[in-house]
């Protein structure tokens, strides 16, 4: 049944996306690839007035194919759950939604999901071309192409439930430019969007491991750009994003329906 | 009849800060713990049959949403009891929310962007609606409304008529046994209102479904409601037939219409045409009172000798009109009456 209901929602997600933000894509492509542009120069300068070949372990083939995949992805972190939230609770809309057999959280996920689908295929597939040629056909293409798009499908469930908790404080905060900021920076830095993770500190390393964010960017990632991954690397990387996605879910659960007091006792 | 819903001394306070202004008070209203109470519904207690269409009848800011808002679910009672076919709505919300249907007036359920027909398809699956009902329900309300041309029209073209109607049938796609329309009227005009109307007594009459209605028309209530309740500052002043109301006041409607010539000067010659007029043309048991001010003619008909269209059409004759109106009884002057004790 939800399955079915997942479906229908998604497509008409999909058809709402390209009502809406069609010329919003092209923006979005044209923008990953000057940023694409801006990182290339940069890291080449760094890379070319060190003289070095391997900057932390990493040669400038594999920074660029990282930090260029990493733009390739920003679509999933594009994402106006919080947006939605918002205005579903400023309008009073969203007691219409919390009377409704599923629940707010699933209804709103279905709803996002068919325009991150839309928006990482659109966006994310001709930006990995370019990366893919700029670095000389660096990337392995074999059976971690699958792996890699069923991390990427985790990525963004738990992306979106990192963005459904930071939108229930919309209950209290009404800023919805605020903290959707605050989520983007955070999950930029955090998640080895900007830079990677490799080049933290050692110690900011290990506590960047230990959260959320690194599932959402990082994981994904390492199915492409290191060469003949093995099992045990494999099972760790799945059962890390799965983790966060059961944590992030039951953590999601109880924020929301201790918030949604402020509506139901108090009326908004 | 079966009783399916039970609402017993139900009481909803409202907790709201005492905002303080200006920038100072922007800031201290952070930590202000100075809150007040607003009782948006005190101690009211009914009883509502199954199939039966009940009118809730209110001023603005009498407490009819609210009521509708604990009824649905959406909000929790501060005090006293409330039983929908055996559940509490707050506490089985999804269980209550396959029982019910809802529509705000002022909002919508359906996708702004999509053609309507898509959301009926997420609606379907979201209620798990299986194909057959389905199926036997859009050919049912096609019979009601042709669907043909609304079902593909993008939500967000559709005029405000259209969107209602189409909520509406939304709110009965699954069958619910109580559907809520919260000022499902507000801000149209009166054909789409009769539309709306003769929509909902077929829904009623079809599908056996109770229906609860508020509205602060008196319109409304009249044209599908048998049973009224009047809710006024959250607390429930009438709960009765709504033929017993009308008794007091008659099946009176005002009929206002605008003469459009600067010829006509006096005011007291108009009366005496229309009277003349009137008298030739229909033999009444009583006179209608007819006045005239500022070339605008106000004719009170009673609706159980004459209709008030048959009286339009008649000075229309007469006069060159160029605007007119209709009132209903207001809710004001009832409310008004039942306060001087004139109604019980
Ligand atoms: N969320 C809320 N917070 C505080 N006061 C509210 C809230 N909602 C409604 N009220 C107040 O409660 C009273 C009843 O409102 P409402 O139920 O919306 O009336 P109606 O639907 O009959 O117009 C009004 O005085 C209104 O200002
Ligand atoms: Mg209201």
């Amino acid at each position: 049944m939800i399955i079915k209901t997942g479906a229908v929602m998604i497509k008409a997600g999909i058809m709402q996306s390209f009502a809406y933000r069609a010329s919003g894509f092209l923006l979005m492509l044209l923008n990953n690839l000057l940023y694409l542009a801006l990182i290339y120069f940069l890291w080449k300068g760094i890379f070319n007035s060190n003289n070095i070949e391997l900057l932390n372990g990493m040669t400038f083939n594999q920074t660029l194919l990282y930090l260029g995949l990493a733009v390739a992805l920003q679509p999933i972190v594009e994402t106006y759950v919080i947006w939605q939230m918002s205005a579903d609770i400023l309008t009073g809309q969203i007691s219409l939604h919390i009377v409704k057999p599923i629940s707010y959280q699933t209804y709103l996920f279905f709803l996002m999901i068919g325009e991150n689908l839309i928006t990482t295929l659109v966006v994310f597939l001709p930006t990995f071309v370019i990366v893919y040629f700029l670095t000389n056909s660096f990337v392995v293409l074999s059976y971690n192409i699958l792996l890699f798009v069923i991390s990427i499908l985790i990525s963004i469930i738990i992306n979106y439930l990192v963005g459904f908790i930071v939108g229930t404080f919309c209950l209290y905060v009404q800023s919805p430019a605020g903290l959707d900021n605050m989520r983007m920076i955070v999950v930029f830095l955090l998640s080895g969007a900007i830079i990677p993770i490799a080049f933290f500190p050692e110690l900011l390393r290990s506590v960047v491991m230990l959260l959320p964010f690194q599932a959402i960017y990082n994981a994904p990632l390492q199915f492409l750009l290191s060469s003949g991954i093995n099992l045990n690397e494999i099972i760790h990387t799945f059962a890390n994003q799965l983790f966060w996605v059961i944590i992030l879910y039951g953590l999601s659960k109880i924020i929301w329906s201790i918030s949604i007091k402020k509506i139901t006792v108090n009326g908004g | 009849m079966d009783k399916t819903i039970e609402i017993n001394n139900l009481s909803k306070e409202y907790k709201v800060l005492n905002r303080k202004e200006g920038f100072k008070g922007a800031i201290l209203n952070l930590f202000s713990k100075d809150y007040k109470y607003i009782k948006a519904i005190n101690n009211v207690s009914m009883e509502i049959f199954s199939g039966e269409i009940l009118g809730i009848l209110g001023r603005n800011g009498a407490g009819k949403s609210t009521l509708i808002k604990m009824m649905t679910g959406v909000l929790k009672p501060s005090a006293g009891a409330l039983s929908i076919n055996g559940n509490t709505p707050f506490k089985n919300r999804k269980q209550h929310a396959l029982n019910i249907g809802i529509v705000f007036g002022q909002r919508s359920q359906l996708w702004w962007s999509l053609p309507c027909i898509e959301s009926f398809k997420i609606i379907k699956e979201i209620y798990s609606i299986n194909d057959d009902v389905y199926e036997e329900n859009m050919n049912f309300f096609n019979e009601l409304i042709p669907l043909n041309e609304l079902m593909n029209k993008p939500v967000r073209l559709m005029s405000l008529g259209q969107r209602v109607l189409c909520d509406i049938l939304a709110s009965f796609l699954h069958n619910p046994k109580i559907v809520f329309l919260d000022e499902p009227t507000i801000g149209l005009d009166i054909d789409v209102k009769d539309k709306i109307h003769k929509l909902i007594l077929s829904l009623n009459s079809k599908k056996k479904t109770t229906v609860i209605l508020t509205t602060h028309d008196m319109g409304d209530v009249d044209a599908i409601c048998k049973r009224i309740v009047i809710i006024d500052n959250g607390e429930k002043i009438y709960d009765d037939k709504i033929y017993k109301l009308k008794k007091y006041f008659g099946p009176n409607k005002t009929l206002l219409a605008h003469i459009n010539s600067n010829k006509i000067r006096d005011d007291s010659v108009v009366i005496t045409n229309i009277k003349k007029l009137i008298d030739k043309h229909i033999q009444l048991i009583d006179y209608l009172s007819v006045e005239c001010n500022n070339r605008w003619i106000k004719i009170v008909v009673d609706e159980n000798q004459i209709s008030v269209l048959k009286v339009l059409n008649l000075i229309q004759k007469e006069f060159d009109i160029d605007k007119i109106e209709i009132k209903e009884i207001s809710t004001e002057s009832v409310i008004k009456k039942i306060y001087e004790g004139k109604c019980l």
